[in-house]
């Protein structure tokens, strides 16, 4: 045994050796190439944008893997080696690009993408609404939803359970209690690193909370024959006047079962008996204090309602005495650095799982099912994850749930609802109620989507869609069959077939093209920033501060009333607005053919429209059926950028550069599945970041922070 | 578990005690003691937020002093009390992040230095009413009280003035009814709020033991805002002292922007007149507002301002008058602007004439507080137009700060002599290392600052 291992180990030394070695020397190549073309400005003392690229040896191959995310994503667009300085070949481009991408994939933990860390954050406005509804009013069973958007028999759509119109949120009154959320542009309200905690936070718990018990007892919970609907309510009064349970001697077990079952529900995982005692004291103490007993289990209750368990997520880690062990990263080894010793990932426990499931879809707690399922430790096979998640999107939770936390926010229909065209030149518009009867369109496509499990192609181009017999003249829809509706505020809607591309799909709804217009014009920039950033997941970033961003209306030689194309023509003079615009503009003078409240034109101005556009890469298009021929054609970019938005969404975090991987695994198989929307929900929720957590000892949360900086460019001239 | 909680609440109880309340009370009586022996009514300082910026040659025109001063049209809601104002010109906001002007509220004060960058590439830092609140608060029931008069926002550095520190906004107030209710909250619903937190700062503390080195900040966030919440409720317990009867009726709902403005304004007057706390941030608006796609775009209507007078013109929006419009091509649009402006101006001057009339001492309310009026975006030299500048920021200092400005009344401008335009001018963050200074609390530095301004004292 002994004689027979010694070689062995020598081999694999030596094979390690020669691993090395190969490695040492392609970065030896990779270096030559930096030393050549870049280290000049990012090198020793005051490197450009902080980024130093002589000494990356030194770094932990985390950093490691993100200077090379940095340099592969400047290097791939061209943007750098900046124009004027001497230009790599395109085959040592190419080479520099693969030589990162190695790099970024060669990050691993043990063998595995970086799952991120999963630091705790406070429920979202949204998420505090859901969990209270789950918590006081429906009794615990599954709510399959009944939309089936059929054709009735006069031709209109039917709206039984469908998503208009909406009724309202039981606890609709915690918006107005909490403060809204902030967030960042396009962003989600599910980001944790958002989601801090003000110092007068605490008083609006308490009032927020207060309010649904005072609705517990208020008409509010009760039916048309006065009877309390809510779940909460019978229970109090069942262990008020109820009969004792076989074994049970006093009222007050019967109040901490009571508790124990509303906080484990609240807690999302399993709280002991002797847990709950620590909230019945509140109970005795209203007890003693000659308070009746509805009045005692209202501040234990309340308690629940307000405390940190229920209120920030992933903090709590009851599976404290589970091993963590350090991992090692994979390059470790090449580098000989130690990296991030302090580490640790974990699968989540079947609570966090069932948690964050209920999160991402009903953005809520999880249901009875989910919590048995977790108890029996079943949620963490496949199969059933699967079954689960389709359920789940089954549920009318999910129109409080993934439908406005993803699917709206994604589309950003919050911004463009805020923006109306003018008053004076588009009375019509206001008169025949468009603003909402397109946001109604919006979300009714956004729905069917869902329930019936469509490609998720058809956001760019679908062969039908709805329309209302408002919106059917506005959009100047031939042969529509539907007739004028007595008022305008709640017509029947109709799902008809479009026989164009002019039509179909969100890009050319009226709310997207209304919400992306000035209100005298159109707003190409707006409209292509709108599609990168929705659709092609590559956000143009911010102009520089201090330059003339706004479009002259009038020209040099005082000549006025030029179209918006030549407007911006002008404005691409500009060399510091060209390198951007070249890419917002385009994609967005496609949409020229609709005005600013999305009705189909063919002149502007007297003049004959030209959507004709080149997109960077050099290819052509011919208007908005072109443009979205042509984003057909690379549906995997599409796909791509859907998948990274939902993964945000559920991982409640920006997605890191250690994120590829998964990404692409998930494209992969949505391709497979012939890109279904349920696809992309069931492989994120399968995904390994989304069922692990990387926990950070660090002393310092925000060393991560720091990487990021370092990127950032400071314009300090001003001061 | 049972006996582990009872032994955990008490020791907890004991900590508490030991580290919240009582030093707090050693802190009140400390105060209180100092202020009988001056017989000096406490310092108070207020700093109300003008977004957008504001056009900026309303602050150049200033001319004369005391009563002899003259005032520009957008400032002349202020003519009653000019006496007390110290107009000050040629200031620079601070640079606006990479994201955008949108972006730059958050750094009005705290004028952050470079390479504090939070998760979202954004420069924030603690802004100084925080830095200066633990040290001119002490005594008064709560450390600084933050409102918002608008509600209409979403951007975290568009919406918030005040800061705790990098990356952690302090939030702020908008509803009337709750900023009332914090003052004179009812004592039955204290005292069972108070057994409450008991047991859920307990819960806060077992989970952040649990988290060990890991990601707690949310945690110490959380038991901050139950410690927030149990001071209020400790100096409730102290008696009727603490506890005094509401001196106006419970606000309202705010029924416009101009009514949600007057109702802060007034929360605010009395806040300082219980000494509820003696540093208030008011933000009249949001950075946002208005810009397209982002927010909410504010029409003429809702600054209660005439649209008539501007016919034609009226469907336009705040943020293409106050802003694009404007900046490109001021002659039209510059009435538009200079009336919202004025508007705001307004409120301002209704917030000075309040604390006049509000007795203390020998004088009034106004005397023993300095007043910031401003705004972190400016505008070009002489071309007077609010927008994406960072020169002659608005900036007014209203009120003697018991003695400290003892001679308002006047116009001061600090453009320094440097040859080259865009150089010219002092930095924000000069004045906030002076207000600092004169306030006791010891910086040598604040933000970008290069040096103080000479002349206010």
């Amino acid at each position: 045994m002994r004689s027979s291992k010694i070689p062995s180990l020598a081999l694999r030394v030596a094979v390690l050796a020669a691993c090395l070695l190969g490695l040492a020397t392609a970065a030896r190549a990779e270096d030559q190439l930096l030393a050549k073309y870049c280290v000049a400005c990012h090198g020793k003392g005051e490197p450009e944008a902080s980024l130093n690229l002589a000494s990356m040896r030194n770094l932990t191959p985390f950093r490691r893997a993100a200077v090379w995310h940095q340099v592969r994503k400047r290097i791939a667009v061209g943007e750098m080696p900046p124009d004027g300085e001497t230009q790599p070949t395109n085959e040592e481009r190419k080479r520099l690009i693969t030589f990162a991408e190695d790099v970024i994939a060669g990050y691993t933990l043990d063998g595995h993408p970086d799952p991120g860390p999963l630091n705790p954050r406070r429920l979202n406005v949204r998420e505090h609404m859901n969990a209270f509804r789950d918590l006081a009013i429906p009794k615990d069973r599954p709510q399959p939803r009944r939309a089936k958007y059929e054709t009735k028999k006069d031709g209109s759509v039917n709206l039984y359970h469908a998503i208009i119109p909406p009724p309202e949120h039981p606890c609709a009154f915690v918006t107005r209690a909490l403060p809204p959320d902030t967030q960042e542009d396009g962003g989600f309200d599910s980001i944790g690193e958002n989601l801090s905690i003000p110092p007068f936070l605490m008083d609006k718990y308490f009032r927020a909370s207060g309010k649904l018990l005072d609705d517990c007892y208020s008409l509010r919970g009760k039916d048309e024959h006065g009877r309390y609907q809510w779940r909460l309510r019978e229970r109090v009064e069942k262990a008020e006047k109820g009969q004792l349970p076989r074994g049970v001697k006093t009222r007050r077990e019967v109040v901490v079962a009571v508790l124990q079952d509303f906080a484990s529900r609240a807690f999302r995982r399993p709280v002991t008996i002797e847990e709950a005692e620590k909230y019945a004291t509140l109970f005795d103490v209203g007890q003693e204090e000659g308070e009746d007993f509805e009045s005692s289990i209202r501040m234990s209750l309340q308690a629940i309602l307000v405390s940190p368990r229920f209120a920030v997520l992933w903090a709590d880690d009851a599976d404290v005495g589970r091993a963590l062990l350090p991992v090692a990263a994979s390059a470790q080894e090449a580098t000989g650095k130690s990296a991030r010793p302090t580490a640790t990932v974990r699968p989540l426990d079947d609570y966090e799982l069932a948690t964050r499931l209920s999160i991402f879809l009903w953005s809520s707690i999880p249901d009875r099912e989910l919590s048995e399922l977790a108890e029996q430790r079943k949620l963490q096979d496949d199969a059933i994850l699967e079954q689960q998640v389709r359920r789940m999107l089954n549920d009318q939770r999910i129109t409080d749930g993934l439908h406005p936390g993803f699917l709206c926010q994604w589309l950003q229909l919050d911004h463009l609802d805020r923006s109306a065209p003018n008053s004076e030149r588009y009375p019509e518009y206001f008169q025949e109620n468009l603003a909402e009867l397109m946001k109604q369109e919006l979300l009714l496509f956004t729905d069917v989507m869902l329930v019936e499990d469509r490609s998720i192609l058809e956001f760019i181009d679908a062969d039908w869609g709805f329309v209302c017999y408002p919106l059917a003249q506005h959009y100047g829809i031939e042969n529509f069959k539907g007739k004028k509706p007595p008022n305008n505020a709640a017509p029947p809607w109709y799902r008809i077939k479009f026989f164009d591309k002019r039509r179909g799909g969100v890009l050319t709804m009226g709310k997207v093209l209304t919400g992306t217009s000035q209100p005298t014009r159109t707003s190409p920039v707006h409209r292509g920033k709108w599609i990168l950033e929705t659709i092609l997941g590559a956000p143009p970033p911010p102009p520089p501060p201090d330059v003339d961003n706004v479009l002259k209306e009038e020209s040099a030689d005082g000549k006025v009333n030029l179209t918006v194309p030549q407007l911006l023509a002008k404005h691409r003079e500009n060399p510091a607005c060209y390198a951007c615009h070249q890419r917002i503009d385009p994609l967005g003078l496609a949409f020229e053919n609709f005005d600013p409240t999305g009705r189909w034109r063919d002149t502007d101005q007297g003049q004959p429209i030209d959507a004709r556009g080149v997109l960077v890469d050099g290819a052509k298009f011919d208007g908005i059926e072109g443009l979205k021929t042509l984003l057909i054609s690379r549906k995997e970019e599409f796909a791509r950028c859907f998948v990274e938005q939902m993964l945000a969404y559920a991982l409640g975090r920006k997605l890191e550069f250690y994120d590829e991987p998964t990404v692409t695994r998930i494209v992969q198989a949505v391709a497979k599945d012939d890109y279904k929307f349920s696809r992309v929900v069931v492989e994120v929720a399968k995904s390994y970041p989304f069922r692990h957590r990387r926990d950070n000892e660090t002393r310092n949360p925000k060393s991560e922070t720091r990487n990021k900086s370092e990127f950032q460019n400071t314009n300090d001239r001003n001061e | 578990m049972t006996k582990s909680w009872h032994i955990s609440r008490r020791t907890m109880l004991r900590g508490v005690g030991a580290a919240v309340a009582l030093p707090w009370l050693e802190a009140m009586s400390a105060a209180q003691a100092a202020e009988n022996k001056t017989g000096k009514p406490p310092l108070r300082m207020v700093f109300v937020y003008h977004p957008l910026g504001a056009e900026t040659t309303a602050w150049k025109g200033v001319t004369g002093e005391g009563k002899e001063m003259k005032l520009t049209p957008t400032l002349m809601p202020l003519e009653a009390v000019k006496e007390h104002l110290l107009v000050l010109d040629g200031l620079k906001g601070r640079p606006h992040p990479k994201s955008g002007h949108n972006r730059s509220a958050c750094l009005w004060l705290s004028s952050a230095s470079a390479g504090q960058a939070d998760s979202w590439g954004v420069e924030t830092d603690a802004t100084l009413d925080q830095v200066l609140a633990p040290k001119l608060s002490k005594g008064a029931r709560q450390n600084s009280l933050e409102l918002s008069c608008t509600t209409i926002g979403k951007l975290m550095h568009a919406m918030n003035i005040c800061w705790r520190g990098p990356g952690v906004p302090m939030g702020a107030e908008t509803s009337p009814r709750d900023v009332f209710a914090r003052m004179f909250g009812d004592v039955k619903e204290d005292q069972r709020r108070k057994s409450i937190l008991d047991v859920v700062s307990d819960d806060a503390r077992q989970l952040k033991l649990r988290l060990g080195r890991r990601d707690h900040r949310r945690l110490d966030e959380y038991l901050e805002s139950v410690r927030s919440l149990e001071r209020q409720i400790a100096d409730f317990e102290q008696g009727d002292a603490k506890r005094p009867q509401p001196p106006i009726a419970r606000p309202g709902e705010p029924e416009s922007l101009r009514h949600h403005i007057k109702l802060m304004v007034d929360l605010l007057v009395v806040a300082l007149q219980i000494d509820y706390t003696r540093v208030i941030t008011c933000a009249l608006g949001d950075e946002s507002e208005g810009i397209k796609g982002t927010t909410y775009n504010r029409t003429l209507d809702e600054f209660g301002i005439d649209k008539q007078q501007f016919a034609g013109k009226v469907d336009a929006k705040y943020h293409d008058w106050g802003h694009h419009k404007c900046s490109h091509d001021p002659k039209p649009t510059l009435p538009i602007i200079q009336a919202i402006d004025r508007c705001y101006v307004e409120h301002f001057s209704y917030l000075l004439q309040e604390l006049l009339s509000a007795h203390e001492g020998d004088g009034n309310l106004l005397d023993h507080s300095i007043v910031v009026y401003g705004s972190g975006n400016g505008g070009g030299q002489g071309k007077g137009w609010p927008g994406h500048d960072l020169r002659d920021v608005a900036c007014i200092l209203a009120g003697k700060g018991g003695g400290l400005l003892p001679k308002p009344g006047r116009q001061i401008g600090y453009y320094g002599s440097e040859k080259q335009e865009w150089k010219r001018g002092a930095p924000l963050s000069n004045l906030w290392l002076t207000l600092a200074q004169m306030v006791g609390v010891e910086r040598k530095e604040f933000g970008r600052s290069t040096g103080t301004l000479s002349g206010l004292g």
